[in-house]
């Protein structure tokens, strides 16, 4: 799997990045935290080349870096999840688009390409972008409201930054700054527009994307178009309220939901057949992921296989152990095909023997 | 070469039987089993694939994806993140274009230092931008203290005081800018002690020319 994974990331990193930061990345996925001289050292590339990559994996937040012991130098770690995440990007613009629209989207996709930006500058370019393609000019104005509207809505949250003047910086930040809307003064942006010279307010207040608000916005349709399948569409929008309400009282990676009341959900759907006994109801997150996951493998062993293998599956699943004489009864497939079948099941790493 | 001969080509489907019956069975070869006929056609190239994967269905937004994917890495390959590997010292003449690009300010990355381990910062930019703030307030102060020199011709002992601070302000400025290199180096494990003995043969060469009699 870890060879797999290296392969894969150093792909993705020349693919976007070149070959020079491909090795740098890949070497760092390979020892693990490493100082700049190991670096150096084994990839064989000129010190200067090692830097500049170091500071690119840094500036994409690839490579995070932590104080050695001795405090001029640092200990380089590469974050695999996060290399892996670029292949989401196209789908993180495309949901922003479907919800915000394509000054958002394109908002959106100026901090990916630039990793993290300064709002002002973020909004003249977007501004500038606007008015090439288009003929009517969106106001500087709007293209503010729609970043604070990204920022209150948490899919923008500000870049750690360094007090103080060490070497190696520690960047921090606390929870209340993360989403604190900045000061954006709009006559400065558009006397900017005239002039060369660039000197904004917020000139070291960085915003970048915040991929978990991402992540919980797909679990979210997952889940509600799962239910849809499964179920219908009734169901499907039930799902849906039911996971709007939960933000109001629950964390959003919990993994089960706090009680949401029924009487809420009704009222949202205006029904005024108002009932004594209310109850209420959890979702249980993972338990759904979980479900989720056994369909879709049980969908695979179907696909690959039959459907006598997939019942095969089905009865080890639900029996956790089980002898090979008793698939053969319970299943009621013929001796010989079950061999056969849960054979191929074991080979393929389908089914796990224990005992060896 | 009798033995090769049996051993070869002709051993296995030669008149000579080379097992008995009870050996035959004893491997599993049965009489009444057909053997497999001849092979007239060479293998298949790849093997035979068993179950063939469930096909794509293309639809607008599926092809929206592939744009925003192409036009991302499209972004990056032309920005300043995409390194290519060093050239080799054989191309002298592209190397040296590579490195006007390099100076020019849009080509390279700018990044925000204080995010930043100081021990990644390039040379260059260091030295660079010290040495033009110090030239510049000397120009400055230079003039002013000519201007009054030229003004005021009695106060001349108090610009001379005065000019000697400047220069001392200079040598302080100057150290800042050593030390900074010294930094940047970090430990003297970045320098590089390696000698590949080119030098000292050609230290024997003078020799050789040596001196004149």
């Amino acid at each position: 799997m870890s060879a797999q994974l290296g392969k894969v990331l150093s792909l993705i990193l020349c693919e976007r990045f070149g070959p020079v930061v491909e090795k740098v990345g890949t070497y760092l996925f390979q020892y693990g935290t490493t100082p700049l001289l190991y670096i150096k050292r084994n990839t064989e590339l000129p010190l200067s080349k090692v830097k500049e990559s170091l500071c690119i994996l840094i500036k994409y937040r690839l490579v995070s870096f932590v104080p050695n012991k001795n405090e001029n130098v640092a200990n380089y770690s590469l974050d695999a999840e996060k290399v892996l995440l670029m292949l989401r990007y196209p789908k993180y613009i495309n949901l922003i688009k479907k919800k915000f629209g394509d000054e958002s989207e394109m908002i959106i996709e100026e901090i990916l390409q630039r990793s993290y930006w300064t709002a002002s500058e973020l909004i003249l370019k977007v501004h500038e972008r606007l008015s090439k393609n288009t003929e009517n000019t969106v106001p500087l104005l709007e293209l503010k409201e729609k970043f604070i509207s990204l920022v209150t809505a948490k899919y923008l949250i500000r870049l750690p930054y360094s007090e103080g003047d060490k070497p190696i910086p520690d960047l921090k930040i606390n929870d209340k700054e993360l989403h604190l809307v900045p000061n954006i003064d709009i006559k400065q942006l558009i006397n900017a527009k005239s002039s060369t010279v660039h000197d904004f307010l917020d000139r070291n207040i960085y915003w970048t994307v915040n991929f978990d608000r991402f992540h919980q916005d797909m679990r979210d349709k997952i889940i509600v178009t799962a239910f849809t399948i499964k179920f219908d569409e009734n169901a499907g929008e039930f799902v849906k309220l039911l996971l709007q309400q939960m933000y109001i009282r629950t964390e959003p990676w919990a993994d089960v939901s706090n009680p949401v009341p029924i009487l809420e959900i009704k009222d949202l759907l205006k029904k005024q057949t108002r009932e004594a006994s209310g109850g209420s109801f959890q979702i249980y997150l993972k338990e759904a992921f979980t479900q989720f996951a056994w369909e879709i493998v049980e969908q695979c062993v179907l696909e690959k296989f039959d459907s006598k293998a997939a019942r095969i599956f089905r009865l080890v699943k639900l029996k956790k152990y089980i002898e090979s004489d008793q698939i053969q009864q319970l299943a009621m497939i013929p001796a010989k095909e079950a061999k056969r079948l849960s054979y191929q099941l074991l080979e393929e790493n389908f089914l796990k023997n224990p005992r060896t | 070469m009798s033995g090769r001969g049996r051993g070869g080509r002709g051993g296995r489907g030669g008149t000579a039987k080379s097992f008995n019956k009870e050996q035959l069975n004893a491997m599993g070869v049965t009489g009444n089993e057909v053997l497999p006929g001849p092979v007239s056609q060479p293998p298949a190239l790849y093997p035979m694939l068993e179950r063939r994967p469930v096909p794509l269905n293309a639809s607008l937004e599926l092809d929206y994806l592939l744009i925003l994917r192409q036009d991302f890495i499209d972004h990056m390959q032309l920005s300043g993140s995409y390194l290519n590997m060093p050239e080799n010292k054989k191309n002298q003449p592209e190397q040296a274009i590579d490195k006007l690009v390099a100076q020019l300010p849009s080509a390279k990355e700018k990044y925000d230092w204080t995010l930043f381990p100081s021990e990644l910062r390039p040379k260059m930019l260091a030295k660079r931008v010290k040495k033009k703030v110090v030239k510049e307030v000397n120009l400055e102060e230079r003039l002013t203290l000519l201007e009054k020199l030229e003004e005021k011709s009695d106060e001349a002992d108090m610009t001379a005081n005065t000019e000697i601070k400047v220069e001392d302000e200079e040598v302080e400025e100057v150290e800042a800018v050593d030390e900074d290199e010294e930094m940047d180096d970090g430990t003297d494990y970045a320098n590089n002690y390696f000698d590949n003995g080119e030098d000292y043969e050609d230290e024997d060469d003078n020799l050789e020319d040596g001196p004149i009699y």
